[in-house]
């Protein structure tokens, strides 16, 4: 492999809520702070890679025309990764490390606000066997739920510890969509959505773009104190149709990867960031990253989640790069020295990206 | 940063409605690409994979198309618009450049068929508030700039004509073509209307299927391939999003930037000279004519004169689309990856309209409302020259 490094230079969030902006002007914000924020000029990217969904997703089809003049990609290299934009950031660090790119731009976008994601998502079902059944991408989570807490016996008290917790970290983090305290009465108490998930299990769609700048390592010297290296990443699939709901194998696979280029330990990761779309997420995350023992995760000690995780911040399109951004800015100032970042997508949780940061 | 070549290539039949699923079809291409390349699935250790979802009627289908290559294997969506087919490609490229794997397949299908109007789906892509209402599609788009062009440099209807009939006379001998039919200049002329000036046969067809390409490293390149196509680069670029910000149709000059970093990086001194075969994304005839002129192949208001003269039939001093090109077969999002095998064959010797000695061509896709571009190089040989 390539020995060339890959740093994170540059960090801009866009305000993350249901947002009334058009998202070419949530976009720019976004683009425009991490610009500021590595202290270069828009001309100094030589390439931009911009992660967000498409038509149905969004509103309109080949979203990247109206979001790469927003990121400021006029007369530049341009790409799109159609998918959660975590998975933008894997193409960036590629990009880099292959030594195409010195500068590189990743951008992601959500405004989900725009669209009924529920009928979206169901058109992703194959037509024949699985669109039929109407099942929503919250009932394919449910399901998941269900599965996770019969086998491995695991109390609905206990999966509402994580709401608290998100929450309570979200309560702190000013870029947090929901920036509520939640305590796990309130969880019990709330209405039934998808059995066994309430209401306040469930991860909320809000909108808001984030924005990366990677560098080359002879660049980032120069232009950064504080490098926070992408030191392992790691993607996966893990099918299609609907089978071993109780775990994730997608992150699982994904997780093996980052570690493998990474070449660290579990035990150095001080902390993560996980996309827990529901409750039960985060334990069967924690568990397929290799933190826990199937069935355990609710039991680790680990920092999870100091942005509030997706629960607190579901921007359909950036949650994962949001979670990213949040642990780099984190590295950065110091709080931390190592972290990791899971982002997944579709049904089931089928796609997965796993990130690992550190100095 | 890692050598990179095409090692196998694989396209299903091009048709209006393929009777196959979506991973069906995925699944034909990806065959013929593994068998080409001499290689197993197991063998391949990522995947990128492009569509244009919103023609086909199902939302992300690399998630069903990844039961037939990519399960438990790292795989990466593509979506560009027109450009999608060779971002795609691009992407794949990068994935083995930057040393992270060594064989990587990238995958690229579209049932436009499935859509009852291709048109108004692109529609959708433009602002709602200035653009959408006037009807632009990429047809519209086509029209302006013949229009312009045509004004400009007072081209001939029949000028265009003669590279609807070029593109026909090659698609004759491409097995996987959509249309598969002789056309005369009047033939052309006398076609309808679709949108002033363009004729029905001066606009590509709605095609189904896919196209697969390997790429791999040098290291397993040279052990796979007796005649591998090394990429020696390649580029993007992103012009502005509202129509009414281009200063003129009748040039295209974000291809022309393009055109000449891509040249610059590989040492291109004269594209004339130094190509001998260009796989041009000219889904309407007028694009051609723009794309040869952006590119240096021609001088301004002269890129009109080429077919004609045969200057881009296959025995010509540059030949363009030999496949017969995206006029004759245009599955939306695969078309550009499409551009990029055809070019790969023909410098590896392999093409079913072969050009004489080919060993250095070139690749080109548009997409959004004439807003990006997407270029590679791909060489018989590892190095220029």
């Amino acid at each position: 492999m390539s020995h060339l490094r890959v740093a994170i230079v540059g960090v801009g969030f866009s305000e993350f809520g249901i947002l009334k902006e058009p998202f070419y002007n949530i976009s720019f914000l976004a683009a425009k702070k991490a610009i500021e924020d590595a202290s270069i000029e828009r001309g100094e990217i030589d390439s931009f890679v911009l992660g967000g969904y498409d038509n149905l997703g969004v509103g309109r089809t080949i979203s990247n025309m109206y979001t790469a003049p927003a990121a400021g990609a006029y007369l530049r290299h341009e790409t799109r990764v159609a998918d959660d934009a975590a998975f933008a950031l894997a193409l960036a660090f590629m990009r880099v490390k292959s030594g195409l790119s010195d500068l590189c731009m990743v951008l992601g976008f959500g405004k989900s606000s725009e669209t009924p994601i529920e009928l979206v998502e169901l058109q992703s079902l194959d037509p024949f066997f699985l669109r039929p059944f109407n099942l929503s991408l919250q009932m394919s989570f449910a399901m998941q739920s269900f599965c996770y807490r019969k086998k491995y016996g695991v109390k609905e008290e206990r999966i509402a510890e994580c709401i608290a917790k998100d929450t309570e970290n979200g309560s702190k983090n000013p870029k947090a969509f929901l920036r509520s305290k939640v305590s796990v009465e309130d969880v019990l108490n709330s209405r039934m959505a998808i059995y066994p998930l309430r209401e306040l299990e469930i991860a909320r769609w809000c909108d808001g773009s984030v924005a990366l700048i990677l560098a080359s390592e002879k660049i980032a010297k120069r232009i950064c104190d504080r490098l926070v290296w992408i030191k392992g990443i790691g993607w996966s699939n893990s099918g299609y149709y609907f089978e071993e709901l109780e775990t994730l194998p997608a992150t699982k696979s994904a997780a093996e990867m980052a570690f493998k280029m990474a070449g660290v330990e579990r035990k150095e990761i001080e902390s993560v960031e996980v996309m827990d779309l529901v409750s039960d997420h985060q334990p069967m995350i924690l568990e397929a990253l290799g933190f826990a023992e199937e069935g355990k995760g609710i039991e680790t000690n680990l920092e999870v989640n100091r942005s509030g995780g997706a629960i607190c911040t579901n921007s359909y399109g950036s949650t994962g790069l949001f979670l990213v951004a949040n642990l780099v800015e984190r590295i950065r100032n110091g709080d931390i020295d190592s972290g990791l970042a899971q982002a997944m997508s579709g049904y089931a949780g089928k796609r997965a990206l796993v990130s690992i940061f550190g100095v | 940063m890692k050598r990179v070549a095409i090692i196998g290539c694989g396209q299903t039949e091009f048709k209006s409605k393929h009777k196959k699923t979506h991973p069906e079809i995925v699944y034909e291409a990806a065959k013929k690409a593994l068998e080409h390349a001499g290689i197993d699935i197991k063998d391949v250790e990522a995947v990128v994979y492009g569509c244009m979802d919103p023609f086909d009627g199902i939302y992300r289908p690399e998630l069903w198309d990844s039961t037939a290559v990519g399960v438990f294997k790292p795989m990466m969506k593509i979506s560009t618009g027109g450009t999608t087919g060779l971002t795609t490609a691009l992407a794949a490229y990068d994935t083995v450049a930057s040393g992270l794997f060594d064989i990587v397949m990238a995958v690229c299908v579209q049932r436009v068929g499935e859509c009852v109007d291709a048109q108004s789906v692109l529609n959708t892509a433009v602002d709602p508030i200035y653009e959408r209402f006037s009807g632009v599609g990429a047809i519209t788009v086509a029209a302006f700039q013949a229009t312009a062009y045509m004004h400009k440099y007072n081209a001939k209807e029949e000028d265009l004509a003669y590279v609807s009939v070029k593109d026909h006379e090659n698609a004759l001998k491409n097995p996987y073509a959509h249309i598969r039919m002789k056309v005369s200049v009047e033939d052309v002329l006398k076609s309808p209307v679709v949108c002033s000036p363009l004729k029905l046969l001066e606009c590509c067809p709605r095609s189904d299927g896919a196209a697969v390409a390997i790429f791999a490293s040098e290291e397993v390149a040279k052990k796979l391939k007796d005649n591998p196509a090394w990429i020696l680069g390649e580029t993007t670029i992103s012009d502005s999003y509202y129509l009414g910000d281009r200063p003129d149709f009748s040039c295209w000059d974000s291809l022309a930037i393009a055109g000449r970093r891509l040249y610059r990086a590989v040492g291109i001194d004269d594209p004339m000279r130094d190509f001998d075969v260009a796989e041009l994304y000219s889904p309407f005839t007028i694009q051609e004519i723009l794309e040869l002129e952006a590119l240096g192949f021609a001088e301004k208001g002269k890129g009109k004169d080429f077919a004609k003269e045969g200057i881009t039939a296959v025995d010509g001093k540059m030949p363009t689309n030999p496949s017969g090109g995206v006029l004759c077969t245009n599955p939306i999002g695969a078309s550009g990856l499409v551009r990029l095998i055809e070019a790969s064959l023909q410098v590896m010797g392999e093409a079913k309209n072969q050009v004489e000695n080919a060993e250095l061509a070139l690749a080109h896709a548009w997409g959004g409302t004439l807003q990006f571009h997407t270029l590679a190089i791909v060489s018989s040989k590892k190095k220029l020259g």
